[in-house]
Parts: C-alpha cells; sequence; structure tokens
C-alpha cells in the first residue's frame, strides 16, 4: 500500500481521529473439566499461567481468580464491514478467569489506533502498548467494529482472530494435570464476541447494544463510551457472558435433557445432574450491579430485553420441581 | 463417550454405519460429534450430504488441525446438510444435534509427530466438554490415524474418559479373518495398543464387532429364488457363526448386525423414517438395525459383560 491510497480513504471517509479508538474482543465460557469444583489455593494455581505472575484474586460475592493477562503478538487482516479490508498490527491481551472453581472463561481483547503508518515498526515499538494494535490506513471505526461483529463469516485464516486466543487460554487451563479431566455435565461453550468505540468527545453515558446470532450460543455486544470506560466494559462482557452461559447451559443441557428424559428409565442419572445443576450453578447466579453505578445501569438495560434473572429464576424452580419428581420416583422404585 | 470406528478393508459400510448411528443418537436427543480421521479420503461429508465438505474442506478440516495447527472446523448438519433427515434434526427440543469435524480436500496419511498425540487428546477433551458421544471413523486397516488414537487414549489426560471400539466387517470367510487379525493380530489393535501403554483387559473390553450387509435369509426372500440355493447359504451361515465364534469374535462380542439393504450399496447415505413408510426405499430392519446399535452404544451392561 502506498502512502496516497491512505490520505484517499482518510479524504473519503472524513473520520477517524487518531484518538477514537475501537476495541474488539471475545469470552468464551465453558464448565472447568473436573469432577469437583477446585478450591481457592488450587484455583489460584490453576490461573498462574505465567510463572511469578500475580494472580487475581476476590472472594465475595463469588469466588472470582483471574490470571495474569498473556500477550500475543499479531499482525493480521482485519475485515471492514462496507470498504475492504485492513491491517492491523500490534498486541492482543488474554486472560482466564475461573468462577467459585467451576466455570472457566477465556477472554481476549485488543484496542486498535489508527495511527496511518503504512510500514510495520519493531516489535519493541508495538510491545510498549501491551495490548493495543496499529490500523493502517484511517478505517472508519464503525466499519471496523461492524467487519469483526459480522456474523456471516467467522474470523480464520489470515484475519483477527480472537475465537483462537481466547479458546487458547481455555485449552491451556483445561489441559493442566491438575485437573482430572471428567466432565459432571455436557454443555456448549458459549461465546460472547463484542465490540466497543471509545472516543474522548462522547458526552453522554456509554451506551451498549445487544444482539443475539442465528449461531447457536454466540451473541454480540456493542458499545459507544469514553476510553475511560474500558475496563468496565471488559468486565461487563466477561459478566455477561457467564450468565449467559449459565442460563443457556441451564435451559439446554439440564431442563430440556430432564424434561425429554422424564418418560425414560434414566433416573439415577438425571438426579445426579439436577442436584449438580442446583449446588454448583445456581449459586454462580450473581448479576455484577454491585460493581459501579455504570455497570447496574447496563444491567437493567439487559435485564429489561432479555428477562434473564426472572427466565433463570423460572428455570431453578423447574430444575427443584424435576428434582423432586425423579427423586420420589427412585425412592418408590 | 468416544467410540472409534475401524475396518480392516474398505467398503464394508463402516463410515456409512457410523453416520447413521450417529443420526440415530442425536434424534434421541444427544449431542453427537462425527470426526472424519480417514484422512486419505475423507467421506462423512458426502453421507451427511454436507456440500461444503463433500471431500473434505480446503485447509480448515481435521488434516489441517494436525499437520499445520489450525482450528478444526465443526459443521453442525442441521445447518448445513442438504438431506431433509439431517436439517429437520433441530426441528423438535426432543432433538440432539449432530456436528460434523470433516476432513481436508487434499489431505493424505501423514506419520505422527512428537506432539500429535497431545494436541489430539486435547481435540477429544474438548469435545467430550461438550458432546455426549464422538464418533471418530477411522480409515481402512492399519494407518496413522490408528496409532495416533491408541497412543492418545493411553495418556493421563485420557483416564477418566469413557471410549469404545467398533470393528466394522462384511459378512464372509476373509473378511471375518481380516478383522480378527486387526484387533488380534500380532500387529493388531490390542498389541498395538499394549506398546503404547494401555491397560489390556481394557483395551481387550471395549472391542466388539459389527457385522455389515449380512443377508438375513428369513427376510431377503425374493435373492434366494432355489431350494439348494437357500440350504447352502443356511449351512455356509452356519459355518461362518462358528468361525466368528472360534475367532473370539461370537456373541458377547457383537455389537450389531447390519442387514443387507440395495438402497445402501448404491448410495451411502443416512435413511431416516421417511425413507421407510412413506418413500418405500429402504428396509425398516436396517433402520431398526442402526437403532439397536446406538441403543448398545450407551448399554453400560454389554460393554461390562465380556
Amino acid at each position: 500500500m502506498s502512502a496516497p491510497t491512505h490520505s484517499r480513504a482518510a479524504a473519503a471517509t472524513g473520520a477517524g481521529t487518531a484518538a477514537t479508538a475501537v476495541v474488539l474482543g471475545e469470552v468464551r465460557t465453558c464448565l472447568l473439566q473436573n469432577r469437583d469444583p477446585l478450591a481457592t489455593p488450587a484455583t489460584v494455581a490453576l490461573m498462574r499461567l505465567t510463572p511469578g505472575a500475580p494472580v487475581s484474586h476476590v472472594e465475595r460475592p463469588v469466588r472470582r481468580v483471574v490470571s495474569a493477562d498473556q500477550i500475543c503478538g499479531i499482525d493480521c487482516g482485519l475485515r471492514l464491514a462496507r470498504r475492504g479490508r485492513s491491517r492491523a498490527v500490534g498486541t492482543v491481551l488474554s486472560h482466564a478467569i475461573t468462577t467459585s472453581g467451576r466455570v472457566l472463561q477465556g477472554s481476549a481483547q485488543v484496542t486498535l489506533t489508527a495511527v496511518g503508518a503504512a510500514e510495520r515498526q519493531a516489535w519493541r515499538h508495538y510491545l510498549r502498548r501491551p495490548g493495543t494494535a496499529e490500523i493502517m490506513g484511517w478505517p472508519h471505526p464503525a466499519d471496523v467494529a461492524d467487519g469483526f461483529l459480522d456474523a456471516a463469516v467467522p474470523a480464520r485464516g489470515l484475519d483477527l482472530d480472537l475465537a483462537s486466543i481466547s479458546d487458547r487460554v481455555i485449552e491451556a487451563v483445561q489441559a493442566d494435570p491438575m485437573l482430572d479431566h471428567s466432565t459432571p455435565l455436557r454443555a456448549r461453550t458459549s461465546v460472547v464476541r463484542w465490540a466497543a468505540i471509545l472516543d474522548p468527545g462522547h458526552d453522554d453515558a456509554a451506551v451498549m447494544h445487544l444482539t443475539k446470532s442465528v449461531a447457536p450460543g454466540l451473541h454480540f455486544l456493542r458499545f459507544q463510551g469514553r476510553p475511560a470506560d474500558l475496563a468496565m466494559l471488559d468486565r461487563f462482557c466477561e459478566e455477561f457472558a457467564r450468565h449467559e452461559w449459565l442460563l443457556n447451559t441451564m435451559q439446554e443441557a439440564v431442563l430440556d435433557r430432564a424434561e425429554r428424559d422424564l418418560a425414560r428409565d434414566l433416573l439415577r442419572e438425571h438426579l445426579d445432574k439436577l442436584g449438580f445443576a442446583l449446588n454448583q450453578l445456581v449459586p454462580l447466579w450473581m448479576p455484577p450491579t454491585h460493581l459501579s453505578p455504570q455497570m447496574k445501569t447496563f444491567w437493567t438495560a439487559l435485564e429489561d430485553q432479555t428477562r434473564y434473572s426472572r427466565i433463570f429464576e423460572r428455570h431453578t424452580t423447574r430444575v427443584r420441581d424435576l428434582r423432586d419428581q425423579f427423586g420420589l420416583r427412585s425412592r418408590r422404585n | 463417550m468416544l467410540v472409534f470406528a475401524a475396518s480392516d478393508k474398505g467398503g464394508t459400510g463402516r463410515s456409512v454405519t457410523s453416520c447413521n448411528v450417529a443420526y440415530r443418537l442425536a434424534l434421541r436427543g444427544e449431542a453427537v460429534a462425527y470426526l472424519d480421521f480417514d484422512f486419505g479420503s475423507p467421506t462423512a461429508g458426502a453421507v451427511l450430504d454436507i456440500p461444503k465438505a463433500e471431500r473434505g474442506v480446503d485447509g480448515s478440516g481435521l488434516h489441517s488441525y494436525f499437520t499445520r495447527h489450525t482450528d478444526a472446523v465443526e459443521l453442525d448438519a442441521a445447518l448445513h446438510s442438504d438431506s431433509d433427515a439431517l436439517r429437520d434434526l433441530g426441528r423438535y427440543p426432543s432433538h440432539g444435534r449432530l456436528t460434523l469435524l470433516p476432513g481436508d480436500r487434499d489431505g493424505g496419511e501423514f506419520p505422527i509427530s512428537a506432539d500429535m498425540p497431545a494436541r489430539c487428546a486435547q481435540l477429544f477433551l474438548k469435545l467430550d466438554r461438550e458432546f455426549d458421544v464422538c464418533v471418530v471413523d477411522l480409515s481402512a486397516g492399519r494407518s496413522y490415524a490408528t496409532d495416533l488414537v491408541l497412543e492418545t487414549t493411553a495418556r493421563p489426560e485420557l483416564a477418566n474418559a469413557s471410549w469404545r471400539w467398533l470393528v466394522f466387517h462384511r459378512w464372509s470367510a476373509q473378511h471375518i479373518v481380516a478383522a480378527h487379525g486387526l484387533v488380534f493380530g500380532d500387529k493388531g489393535l490390542l498389541a498395538t495398543g499394549l506398546r503404547r501403554g494401555h491397560d489390556r483387559t481394557r483395551l481387550d473390553a471395549a472391542m466388539r464387532f459389527v457385522r455389515t450387509a449380512v443377508v438375513d435369509l428369513g427376510v431377503d426372500r425374493g435373492a434366494v429364488e432355489r431350494a439348494p440355493q437357500a440350504a447352502w447359504l443356511r449351512s455356509y451361515d452356519q459355518r461362518l457363526r462358528e468361525s466368528a465364534d472360534r475367532l473370539r469374535m461370537g456373541r458377547s462380542r457383537l455389537a450389531g448386525v447390519i442387514p443387507y439393504d440395495p438402497i445402501l450399496q448404491w448410495s451411502e447415505r443416512v435413511i431416516d423414517d421417511a425413507d421407510v413408510s412413506r418413500l418405500k426405499i429402504a428396509n425398516q430392519a436396517t433402520v431398526q438395525a442402526f437403532e439397536d446399535l446406538a441403543t448398545r452404544l450407551s448399554d453400560q451392561r454389554f460393554w461390562e459383560g465380556l
């Protein structure tokens, strides 16, 4: 690419000031592959992905242990929504999160800034700001965000692939010999892909927009806000991802299957699964409204749209009903 | 649960039977993954009628997963198949799902490098977290793929995973001997498994046979026209049974008998209930045999009692 092309592109879009950043992220959620939930010391040891690096650990309201950030260098294509392609060079941050020693998340994010550079710099230039990648050229921020969230084509091949990066974190943890690798409940890994346009000139409170993909277990979140909102947005996505996974697992892997086999002779197995759901999944429902007023606003808006907490409550009641029914029958037998 | 589908010779109906059993399991509500480990000639995409994976996919199949460390693409049959039966999977809440992990179009066999068993274990564990049953379709005969899964299942990560072997063979004198050699021979699955660190009793107890394209003399009356022919067939069938018993391939190791069905001789495909009841192009006995094999797979007592 030559310099005149860039100035033409900048003139054509008339936007993309260096100060506006686009943050792209992906959060994957699954069950930790171990028969029992892990205790705190074991979880902390499990999250020590980098020897010597600090592991962050919060005990209440639910136990949340987060690994240190992993840095992954990228030099990749960037799909733009309306106007072709671009290229990004820099680093992606990723980390693993365990909740109550039971649920595992892999989270990856990158902040993209347009600098108009035509050539790749030396790596030390990019390593100065971990988690940031520079876009070559001046694409419109909305095109970058929409291009990433385009559900039709999952990021593969030479394009920015946060799916693989977040997946790698999960695989690294799940491969740990500390785990016994037995699966108490088989459930889909759920994916939340998000993009935020952070503009220092953004006056109002941050805005959130949630959409569900036709592909099962895939959700998109889109934000607009100020650069200072980033930490909150990142956390919101992780919290949303965990609750979405909980709700979906409760429905697909626990309730639907139990209802389906209500008439069949599979009591023992289902009692185990229902008990697992009540004892190990239900306590994990803890909306992040306590974290900040803005987080509370987001969560309330989300609840207005999805009624997640109400549905989860209903699922819980139904699971309890089913357990009682199965329990009665098994005693009778 | 991991199910390894193997056969000594080609053309035994291993893939078509495995796909049909996977479909029956998904119909019952199980989440099923189908892994095409026939790296040389991936065919599962064709049997499941998934056009974009008909002879494997480009650069994102299991072959690339092992040789080039890419991600293995997962194709949900309900979304990608052209077959009405598979598209319907997902229409009712009582259905499970069937997901294909295809091979690569220009695959070919490859030797196992040092990191492959670990990578294979990672794949199996990942799928075991999400799917109730993973059917691994291995190429005919002894292959690198067979060695790879034997080595992988001996690894400590998979100590708690449950896995089973189905060895497919046609109901003929030669095929019985060949299938016996594949399992019990000097370079067979058991001997290789032991060298890779398997426990003999556990591996031995996981081996079962599936007889395919078996002419059922009670049902296929049309195929047997003359009395001497019927008498010969009956006595030969008896001889085959005796030879199977002698070779430790008798009833206790028999997971299923798939009857001869003309439709499967000409078209490797998934048969659904409409093919039997409405179109009448397939036999009820065939579908029943797939259904029985699916039941056997999840019947704990069958796998314990040797």
